[in-house]
């Protein structure tokens, strides 16, 4: 009985990591005018069962969340931010559409090219110089997921308990110095 | 009435009641999130755990109670057994129905989904995509043809003015937009029919790729705020490595019509791919409603079963406690007014007047027993004895004063015949026949007078018996000791003898002897054979000498006593009298009384003691080993204390038919002696109210026991408890 268990743990482990997944490989944050702004590069590695989903009409979502916050015990947040960009493939063009947060779509012919723009973030706005206090040290965090909710409803139940629908780069921090 | 029905109910059954209603409420939101409901798909998940969750809280209750019903099952409770088949007949009630619903439902549910995916209806829909596409790929042909001219015309007319002439090139060929790139895909001119609309829509690198390899690229793409379809071309010139890409709208109806076959497509593609995740979100959705329904059936056939019977198990326990005696249980009406209620109403009924006639047999058991006590009381204290035989003879009842009189312990006889009890008791057979006779005889009032010797000496008895009312056959004997009485008759009857004899006889002795001495001294020696007179003279007054003395005797023993009691040492006075024996060899002394007092006279008692060693003394002249052993001691008996003193001697004894007369005046068996000795000893014995028994010692002589309350003991010792002579005695 133990065996079977320690069995089923070890196939979901193996499952979760051949699952796919979300890395953020680098940010920088620079000062554009009295405005902190982030550039990103981000990896997509999904499992062909998104790829397929999406490729059968199925909407995707990635949010990004983006947090600034001080670097003290009670963290008081000063920006929190959340980033969704919509895919659908388009079967009469056959282009996989991007729709931003601001709302503004960008087409795809290959999937290489709508992840390699998924991949490159530039020049997010991030915190206002004014929020900022020199004296103090400030993080920001930035987490890449999936958005299961986004999904259709009767792929919620399946997507919730399944490593490869539950996506997520998990919080990463680094310091911001005013 | 409402306050009392939700006490009724009960905090489990409200729990419950809230909990399946919340399970409901969930599933009624699960059911409308699947339907699509765009405000709760976002909670279908939190719901389906909840329900989950739910779900397993109600089988817990269930499994709780089936618990307990399964031990009290096995613990035999009453109506564990009835209530488990109800159950269980409930829930196959129940399930059956369910699930045939269930079944059907699935059937219907994965078929209706099924019939959405149609084979038909999937070729229909890639087909009218292909016709859109299709009629798209003519409009296609000919704007690539037109582009390959015009950027044939832009070539050769060179790079010089493009951006003055780009505009008019648009234009021309109705272009959206008109740009040319270099081989990087940066951009050397463009020109917007809208003009705002100041950056180039660049294709992204893998297009510009492919237009490369094949010369051109001609795609569809949705163009511009209102997302209109739009015809991308792009070809390139492989001298110059530019590229041209113009945008050319299509018909706003071509446009519209190819986004709905588009979303339409999309939207069955979708379905298409989720039709498994359909099929089980429906079931899974259907599932938790089939296993709430039944859950929920299960619980309600235990509370119901639970709450049917009730009153019958109730009815049952108060069965067994009204069996053991029980009759103060009353059951609370289920109300309602059904059979079980008027069952229940009867069950009540029933104890409460069960509980009245024991009530009042108890009463009449009391009353019975209290008049049994009295009688008991009033038969212990009856100076008469009273003994009850029943039909076959046999002893049912005796009074403690049957028990005194009779010296009899009744209670070691108890059940036995009244024939042997007599027997050995010694009681005259003549005695023990008229006994058998009367209750042998119909004629139960009889009466009469019989002497029985007992260990207290002969004991004169008056006798009556009678029948008792009420019990057949049985009979009552009853008797006084009435030797007191007779010896008291007696004495009354001797002292008027000895008074009279005193009276009538003293006064003619004394002119006799008078007359007797002056015969002899005027004829003595004056008339011939004088030795005659001197003989016949000598003898009259001698024996008048004898009868002054005998009458004398009877005169002190009808003399009324002149008593004088006070506190004495009995010890004491008994030295002083064997004082005058101390040259008497045969008496023998061991005296343990020490300075005991008697309230007593001492004169009289002295008297008496002078008396009884005298007897005693005389009864063994001529013995060859003389003895007369004298003893005291205090004793006590029956809360009495007194001074016993025992005289024994081994003399020839009494006569046995004396023994019951010897303290009879005139009862002697000695030559001398009026026969008033003893019989003045029990006078004062009788007036220090004391007592003294004689006996016959074994193997020879007789013994006297005389007893005297100790000082003030007086009233304890009435009467003076009799001692117990062993066989020897």
């Amino acid at each position: 009985m133990k065996l079977r268990w320690i069995l089923f743990l070890l196939l979901f482990w193996a499952g979760s990591i051949m699952a796919g997944q979300i890395d953020i490989q680098e940010t920088r944050v620079w000062l554009q005018g009295e405005r902190y702004l982030l550039d990103a590069d981000l990896v997509y590695e999904l499992d062909d069962g998104i790829m397929e989903a999406l490729d059968n009409g199925i909407p995707v979502v990635f949010s990004i969340s983006l947090v600034v916050e001080e670097a003290s015990l009670i963290s008081p947040q000063l920006a929190n931010d959340r980033l969704d960009y919509h895919i659908r493939f388009r079967p009469l063009t056959a282009f996989y559409e991007v729709t931003g947060p601001a709302g503004g779509q960008r087409s795809f012919v290959t999937r290489a090219a709508l992840f390699a723009y998924l991949g490159e973030l530039r020049e997010v706005p991030l915190v206002d110089v004014a929020m900022l206090d020199k004296e103090a040290s400030y993080r920001y965090r930035m987490k890449v997921e999936l958005d299961i909710e986004s999904l259709p409803l009767p792929m919620r139940p399946m997507a919730w308990f399944s490593p490869v629908w539950n996506l997520s780069s998990g919080w990463r921090e680094w310091p911001l110095s005013p | 009435m409402a306050i009392k029905s939700v006490k009724y109910i009960g905090t489990r059954m409200l729990l419950a009641l809230l909990l399946l209603s919340a399970l409901l409420v969930s599933l009624h939101l699960m059911s409308n999130a699947v339907q699509n409901s765009a405000t709760l798909s976002k909670l279908y998940v939190p719901l389906l755990i909840f329900n989950s969750f739910g779900l397993l809280i109600l089988v817990i209750l269930i499994g709780i109670s089936l618990r307990r019903l399964l031990l009290a099952y096995r613990q035999n409770r009453p109506g564990a057994r009835l209530t488990l088949r109800m159950v269980i007949l409930f829930t196959l009630l129940s399930l059956l129905p369910v699930g045939v619903v269930y079944f059907y439902s699935m059937q219907f549910l994965l078929r209706g989904i099924d019939s959405w995916f149609d084979v038909e209806i999937d070729k229909a829909m890639e087909n009218a995509l292909s016709l859109g596409k299709a009629s798209l790929d003519l409009q296609k042909r000919q704007l690539l043809q037109q582009t390959n001219q015009l950027k044939r015309q832009l070539i050769e007319e060179g790079t010089d003015g493009l951006l003055v002439r780009i505009g008019s090139y648009r234009s021309a060929v109705n272009a959206t937009e008109l740009t040319v790139l270099d081989q990087n895909g940066r951009v050397l001119a463009s020109s917007n029919v809208n003009p705002g609309v100041l950056v180039a829509d660049v294709p992204d690198i893998g297009i510009l790729q492919q237009a490369r390899s094949l010369g051109s690229y001609v795609g569809l793409s949705s163009y511009g705020g209102d997302q209109l379809l739009h015809v991308r071309v792009i070809v390139a010139d492989l001298a110059t490595s530019h590229y041209v890409q113009a945008l050319y709208p299509t018909t706003e109806r071509v446009s519209t019509l190819s986004g709905e076959v588009q979303d339409a497509y999309e939207q069955y593609q979708q379905l298409s791919y989720l039709r498994k995740s359909l099929k089980q979100s429906f079931s899974l959705t259907l599932l938790l409603v089939l296993l709430f329904s039944f859950f929920s059936a299960v619980w309600a056939a235990i509370y119901s079963a639970r709450r049917l019977l009730s009153p019958v198990v109730e009815l049952g326990e108060a069965t067994r406690a009204v069996a053991e005696g029980d009759y103060t249980t009353r059951l609370t009406s289920p109300g309602g007014g059904d059979e079980l209620a008027f069952l229940v109403s009867s069950f009540n009924d029933m104890t409460q007047r069960i509980a009245q006639a024991r009530d009042e047999a108890a009463r009449s058991q009391q009353q019975v027993e209290q008049q049994r006590h009295y009688l008991q009381t009033l038969l212990e204290h009856l100076s008469t004895g009273v003994i009850s035989i029943d039909s076959e003879g046999m002893l049912r009842t005796a009074n403690s004063a049957a028990g005194q009189i009779l010296g009899v312990d009744f209670e070691a006889h108890a059940g036995e015949h009244i024939a042997d009890i007599a027997r050995q008791a010694r009681w005259p057979e003549e005695f023990i026949g008229t006994l058998r006779s009367v209750w042998e005889s119909q004629m139960r009032e009889r009466q009469g007078q019989v002497s029985i010797d007992t260990d207290s000496g002969r004991k004169e008895l008056q006798w009556r018996t009678t029948s008792m009312s009420g019990s057949e056959g049985y009979l009552v004997l009853m008797f006084d000791d009435i030797t007191g009485l007779i010896r008291a008759q007696k004495e009354s009857a001797w002292g008027e003898v000895a008074r009279r004899l005193a009276h009538e006889i003293k006064n003619p002795l004394t002119p006799i002897q008078l007359s007797a001495e002056r015969l002899r001294r005027k004829y003595l020696g004056k008339v011939e054979q004088d030795e005659v007179l001197d003989r016949a003279t000598h003898t009259i007054i001698q024996q008048v000498e004898a009868m002054k003395g005998m009458v004398n005797d009877f005169s002190d023993y009808a003399r009324p006593s002149v008593f004088n009691p006070r506190p004495l040492a009995f010890e004491q006075l008994l030295k002083d009298v064997l004082g005058l024996y101390a040259s008497e060899r045969a008496l023998q002394c061991n005296l343990n009384a020490g300075e005991t007092l008697v309230d007593g006279d001492a004169v009289k008692l002295r008297q008496v003691l002078h008396n009884l060693i005298k007897n005693a003394l005389e009864a063994v002249t001529g013995v060859d080993r003389p003895s007369v052993r004298v003893e005291t001691s205090v004793s006590s008996s029956a809360g009495c204390r007194f001074i016993e003193a025992q005289i024994q001697d081994n003399g020839a004894g009494f006569d046995p038919e004396m023994l019951g007369r010897v303290f009879e005046p005139y009862a002697t068996s000695k030559q001398k002696g009026t026969g008033l000795g003893l019989a003045i000893v029990r006078k004062i014995v009788d007036e220090h109210e004391g007592g003294i028994w004689v006996a016959n010692a074994a193997p020879e002589g007789a013994v006297v026991i005389l007893r005297l309350p100790v000082s003030g003991q007086q009233d304890a010792c009435r009467p003076m408890p009799a001692p117990t002579f062993t066989k020897e005695q």
